[in-house]
């Protein structure tokens, strides 16, 4: 399964404007498929968002989080800052990704 | 080892510590339980409401599989953390968000899923002890 991460980081009013969108099925493990079964458990439960190798955001999603998780966070910096998501879920699935702030 | 190593190896370990102790505490709370004793057991049940603490949650979702929820701490000082806490869930926290640094603006926006309209609430942590915001949001369609 393709679990993509969208990130657009833009200069506005003078912070960073960032914006997330993990492409995750966030299942609750009470969702029933069409054949009648239980969908197990998997969402995402720990989110970094960093600048630059520095922490700047932990995020704890619990399962009730949405399906396709989005985020929209502020930061100071500047033009050009390396901003990296990486997130790990419960069933031990990791993924990252670093964007550059227009 | 000199003194200055041992220092080092010290804080580091201080370090580790605390940033592995949020799970331990986040186990406690992060499951089926009641939401009233979800916010307790964040705020130790000393918390103050405030309006500098902005929750913005629709007052009508139509898919509550995507209900999008808005938590404007900055007119707070000294914020580390945001809980969100939806009351009528059976896994009634949602998220928590832990400012790192002095660079990361205490506001945050993220979509939730919410099974029946429910009242939602945002607790800040700050240096001077928990604040709390709620609002009411209807649900035509849940989403849990």
């Amino acid at each position: 399964m393709a679990k993509k991460i969208k990130a657009r980081a833009k200069i506005k009013n003078g912070l960073i404007e960032v914006k997330y969108k993990v492409v995750h099925p966030m299942e609750t493990g009470r969702r029933k498929d069409k054949s009648g079964q239980l969908v197990a458990e998997d969402y995402i439960n720990f989110i970094k968002i960093s600048k630059n190798g520095k922490d700047m955001f932990t995020l704890v999603p619990n399962s009730t989080a949405s399906k396709d998780p989005y985020f929209f966070f502020k930061l100071k910096g500047i033009k050009g800052d390396a901003i990296t998501l990486s997130w790990i879920s419960n069933t031990g699935e990791k993924n990252s990704s670093t964007t550059k702030v227009k | 080892m000199n003194r200055r190593s041992a220092i080092k190896a010290l804080i580091g370990g201080a370090i580790a510590l605390s940033s592995m102790a949020p799970f331990s505490v986040l186990a406690n709370f992060m499951g089926k339980l009641k939401a009233d004793d979800a916010i307790n057991k964040i705020t130790g049940g000393k918390h103050t409401t405030s309006a500098k603490l902005k929750l913005k949650s629709p007052k009508l979702a139509e898919n509550g599989t995507q209900v999008p929820v808005t938590v404007d701490a900055t007119a707070l000082i000294g914020v580390q953390s945001i809980f969100l806490i939806v009351h009528e869930n059976i896994k009634p926290v949602a998220m928590r968000v832990d400012f790192e640094s002095s660079d990361a603006i205490t506001f945050a926006s993220f979509r939730v899923k919410m099974g029946k309209p429910t009242k939602v609430t945002a607790i800040a942590q700050t240096s001077a002890g928990f604040v709390t915001a709620s609002s009411q949001t209807k649900v035509t369609k849940g989403g849990c």
